[in-house]
């Protein structure tokens, strides 16, 4: 097992640490070094007395330092794995301390194993039931106060509304926090940034915007509140889009989805304190889309995940909701991708025809992902978009979100037909990866220079 | 009101209400699409949200609506992947790695191989930030690079600053912007530098100062020695740029009328004679010597340009006006006594340094190499104690390695070899802090098993290595290779336990820097 370079660098906790695990990337600086099936070890000097000994396992990733940075993984671990990506570390027996972490990772594995399957605690039903009744009633009052505050609005106007200070917006979204609600809060803070964000070329007006915000927001709201005319699927996405987490036991009860799962794209966006990272998957045979998110902060990153480049070659479960979008990592295997066109894409208008589909079964959708098969880059014109750069094909074209690394996707696709994987928000459309002549390029996920990398 | 009608046109009506709010724009009575019983508010919310929803899934262009970007023809192979990771990794290195960038370059144009696309952007972005990089990331990616930018909507690159370029036939020197004049009127003199000559003086009084030295200085092009009325008249300019200008270009004919006041002064300043020993010269020989009679200040050398410096550093303003002079004075003014001696002379002089330092600028000026020659072996046999009378230090040392540097490559690291095999390390020390950029592939070697000799040897040799801070500037001149850099990193393995911190990450720079550049051209192979 190897990473790429570009795998390694997304492990990294921030740019800083990117750039000085390059630096220690340089074999000189290492003594000691070797490997043993998928763990590699080597010895650094830092600025403490004694070298540093780091020790990474691959499969993992996983790694750990003898350095006292709080980061995870360090500068060193990074600098390690780089070097093995370079030029694969020879196989030598592992010193003790190796060897030692190795143990103990297995043990630790072994351990959970045997936890997950002892029985359960017998559950006390009647206290689970008050529970879930006292959080629906909470989810129920703020729903009915989200309600009020949107007519409000609507009875001043969106051009008063514009003019609120932050504290506005963000006081109802701490009401809708306290009310067990955090995805509705979460779009409630969105709607200032969208009436101020400045019009440019491809992009709605902010009113426009701000309208749409709103309008998808009063629709989750209706939903919410005649949970008992949906189906249980739906009724189950109308309950993740407010904000209820999906429990263990409920995703353990979820079918699996075997199939050769394409990493497509992996994006990181951070949220207050933490890190969320989104891993966007397609399949091979079906054509399905999945989008595993995982939680991490500077200390503990979210779990292991395969990179942009490999195939997960195992099984998913969906969460509930309808259109089934979101999903955990069951048991699978990560390998390299083979070459070759975009799983599951297909043509402008067909993606486009999907795209509404997932409208209609789930309005409040803020953004969905596209596979569009044999598109070029080009410049719109004669709309309002006009100027804008855009891709299509003979049956149709969208309007491509502004963003530095355009250039990048650009001068990869060189004006020929390429595949693109991206999100699309009904205006315009963010790509996230491409693949030109059998290869796919991935944006980098914490990277905002205008760079594609190469991944497979 | 049923779907196709409300999708067709709804939506800007409802955002309009919705920005007007509904207290002072009630919505239309319910029409049946919407639930009854909503108040205003509530019905406008409903109408914001379905048309919103409805628009955002309708919305589509026509394929026609997008001009694609015109396809890019591959202009070659594409470089090897370990090649293309490694220029990522310079050009994410930034400002101190554009000469690596630059290297990386050459190697490439020279196995015939491209820039891979997905480096473009980066490339692009990096040649604008560090303009001496652009010649190089041109030959490799130009026309890709072009393509690009064209693709992203930006006007191209201005041309560069290439006076014979100039832009076309008829371009008018005498309007636009300065840029645009100056490198017309380049244009114009390549073409026909009398007529150039002529247009310019005929208006040349109406001119701006800046423009005015801009002119004059872009007389470079096609000068000649009908062009030296005009540049003298220009010494008597207001501005001192102009003044400044013309006598640079004046210097550079060296049988011109300021040139040759020059020779003039220079010589009545200087006058060789020679000095017998005691009994009528059977003791000692004869030796050299220079009457110097040091030039005074006056109005006509400050118009020629030699006006004392308030900050020479040592010597007095006199003998700082008589080295400006030497320095402007063509050697042909010395040419009835062999170089050798004046030199000689003018180490034994009471102001031997402002001397020779005024012929060495004239000589670096003329490219002189038997001058040169002459020099650097004077200078040598004085530093060495073969010339009576003259004292060995520092400056004379220094002096000693900047006339070596004039010589020819081939003949510097000739004299640095033997100095080398003679041991003379601190003379070398200061040699190779200047000299010819790249160095050949032998005396590489040369040099490195001298390091390695040295660098083992007394504490005191390391420190002064240590010192003169040289090997840093080195790893750009030494040949690289791979025995280059595997000699380089034998040094630094073998360099005894307790040398200097400062010396270990001087030479570990230096084998770092090397193995690069092995390393470079290693994955173009």
């Amino acid at each position: 097992m190897t990473l790429t370079t570009a795998q390694i660098l997304d492990l990294a906790p921030d740019a800083a640490s990117r750039k000085v695990g390059q630096d220690q990337a340089k074999p000189p600086k290492w003594s000691g070094l070797g490997r043993s099936g998928t763990v590699i070890w080597g010895e650094i000097k830092g600025s403490g007395a004694t070298p540093y000994r780091t020790v990474a396992d691959l499969a993992g990733p996983a790694s750990k330092c003898t350095c006292p940075s709080r980061k995870f993984p360090c500068k060193h671990a990074l600098g390690l794995m780089l070097v093995d990506a370079a030029a694969p570390l020879a196989e030598a027996e592992a010193p003790d301390w190796a060897a030692a972490w190795a143990r103990g990772r297995e043990s630790r594995a072994a351990a959970a194993e045997t936890r997950a399957r002892e029985p359960a605690r017998p559950v006390d039903e009647r206290a689970q039931a008050r529970r879930r009744q006292a959080r629906e009633d909470r989810v129920a009052a703020a729903l009915d106060e989200l309600d009020l505050w949107l007519r409000d609005l609507m009875r001043r106007g969106l051009a008063a509304a514009k003019a609120e200070p932050y504290a506005f917006w963000d006081r109802m979204a701490g009401r809708l926090v306290d009310g067990q609600a955090p995805g509705l809060a979460r779009r409630v803070r969105a709607l200032p940034g969208l009436a101020a964000a400045a019009p440019g070329p491809g992009g709605p007006r902010p009113e426009a915007a701000l309208g749409l915000g709103l309008g998808r927001l009063a629709l989750l709201v209706r939903a919410a509140r005649r949970l008992d005319a949906l189906g249980p699927e739906q009724a189950a996405g109308v309950r993740a889009a407010v904000g209820r987490p999906v429990g263990a036991e409920e995703m353990a009860a979820r079918p699996d989805h075997a199939d050769d799962w394409a990493v497509l794209a992996t994006t990181v966006e951070e949220e207050d304190r933490l890190v969320a990272r989104t891993v966007w998957l397609a399949g091979r045979r079906t054509g399905a889309l999945a989008q595993v998110v995982d939680y991490g902060t500077a200390a503990s990153p979210p779990p292991a995940a395969p990179a942009a480049g490999q195939d997960f070659r195992g099984a998913l479960a969906f969460q509930p909701g309808d259109p089934p979008l979101r999903a955990a990592f069951r048991d699978g295997t990560s390998a390299r991708s083979p070459a070759g066109p975009l799983a599951g894409a297909v043509g402008v208008a067909e993606a486009l025809d999907g795209y509404a589909e997932a409208l209609a079964r789930a309005p409040w959708t803020e953004r969905w992902p596209l596979c569009l098969s044999g598109v070029r880059f080009g410049r719109l014109r004669g709309t309002e978009a006009a100027g804008a750069y855009g891709v299509g094909d003979a049956t149709g074209c969208l309007v491509l979100r502004p963003e530095p690394r355009l250039p990048a996707l650009l001068a990869v696709a060189a004006g020929r037909p390429v595949d693109l994987f991206g999100l699309h928000d009904g205006i315009a459309f963010a790509p996230l990866a491409l693949v030109a002549e059998g290869s796919l390029y991935a944006l980098p996920a914490q990277d905002p220079r205008p760079l594609l990398m190469r991944v497979a | 009101m049923d779907a196709a009608t409300l999708a067709a046109d709804g939506w800007e009506p409802a955002l309009a209400a919705a920005l007007i709010g509904a207290d002072r724009a009630p919505p239309p009575a319910a029409d049946g699409f919407f639930p009854a019983g909503a108040d205003a508010a509530g019905a406008l919310l409903a109408r914001l949200a379905a048309h919103g929803i409805h628009r955002l899934a309708g919305a589509s262009l026509a394929a026609d609506a997008l001009d694609p970007v015109p396809e890019r023809a591959p202009e070659g192979p594409e470089c090897p992947p370990a090649a293309a990771l490694r220029l990522h990794a310079l050009v994410t290195e930034g400002y101190s790695a554009q000469s690596t960038v630059a290297e990386w370059c050459d190697c490439a144009a020279a196995a015939g191989v491209r820039v891979p696309s997905w480096l473009l952007p980066l490339l692009l972005a990096y040649a604008r930030q560090y303009p001496e990089t652009r010649a190089g990331i041109t030959a490799v990616a130009g026309p890709e690079l072009a393509w690009l930018g064209r693709a992203c909507g930006e006007a191209p690159d201005e041309p560069s600053g290439d006076p014979a370029e100039g832009s076309g036939e008829e371009a008018d020197w005498q309007a636009g912007t300065w840029q645009e004049r100056r490198a017309a009127f380049a244009g114009f003199r390549g073409r026909d530098p009398e007529a150039a000559r002529a247009a310019l003086e005929a208006g040349f009084k109406r001119e701006k100062a800046v423009m005015r030295e801009h002119f004059v200085a872009v007389m470079d092009v096609g000068l000649s020695a009908a062009d030296e009325p005009f540049l003298e008249a220009c010494l008597d300019d207001r501005a001192a740029g102009v003044r400044k200008a013309a006598r640079n270009r004046l210097l550079r004919l060296r049988r011109s009328r300021l040139a040759l006041r020059m020779a003039g002064r220079a010589r009545a300043a200087l006058a060789l004679g020679q000095k017998r020993g005691p009994l009528g010269g059977l003791l000692g020989g004869t030796t050299t010597t220079l009457a110097v009679a040091l030039p005074e200040e006056s109005p006509e050398l400050a118009r020629d340009g030699i006006e004392p410096s308030a900050y020479d550093p040592k010597g007095g303003r006199r003998a700082g006006l008589l080295r400006d002079i030497l320095a402007c004075a063509p050697l042909h003014a010395f040419a009835d006594h062999p170089p050798r001696l004046w030199v000689e002379g003018a180490l034994r002089s009471e102001w031997p340094m402002e001397i020779v330092e005024g012929l060495y600028a004239s000589v670096r000026d003329e490219g002189d190499v038997a001058w040169a020659q002459a020099m650097a072996a004077t200078l040598g046999d004085a530093f060495a104690g073969r010339l009576a009378g003259i004292k060995r230090t520092d400056a004379l040392l220094e002096m000693w390695a900047r006339a070596t540097a004039l010589l020819p490559d081939a003949e510097w690291e000739r004299t640095l070899t033997e100095m080398l095999r003679a041991r003379q390390i601190e003379a070398v020390i200061v040699m190779m802090g200047k000299g010819p950029d790249a160095l050949s592939e032998p005396f590489t070697a040369v040099f490195l098993d001298w390091l390695a000799l040295v660098t083992r040897g007394s504490a005191n040799i390391r420190n002064d290595l240590a010192r003169a801070w040289i090997l840093g500037g080195l790893h750009t001149r030494l040949h690289p290779g791979e025995a280059a850099a595997a000699r380089a990193a034998a040094v630094l393995a073998r360099l005894p336990e307790g040398t200097q911190a400062h010396l270990s990450q001087q030479l570990s720079g230096l084998a770092e820097a090397l193995e690069l550049r092995a390393t470079i051209r290693r994955e173009f192979a």
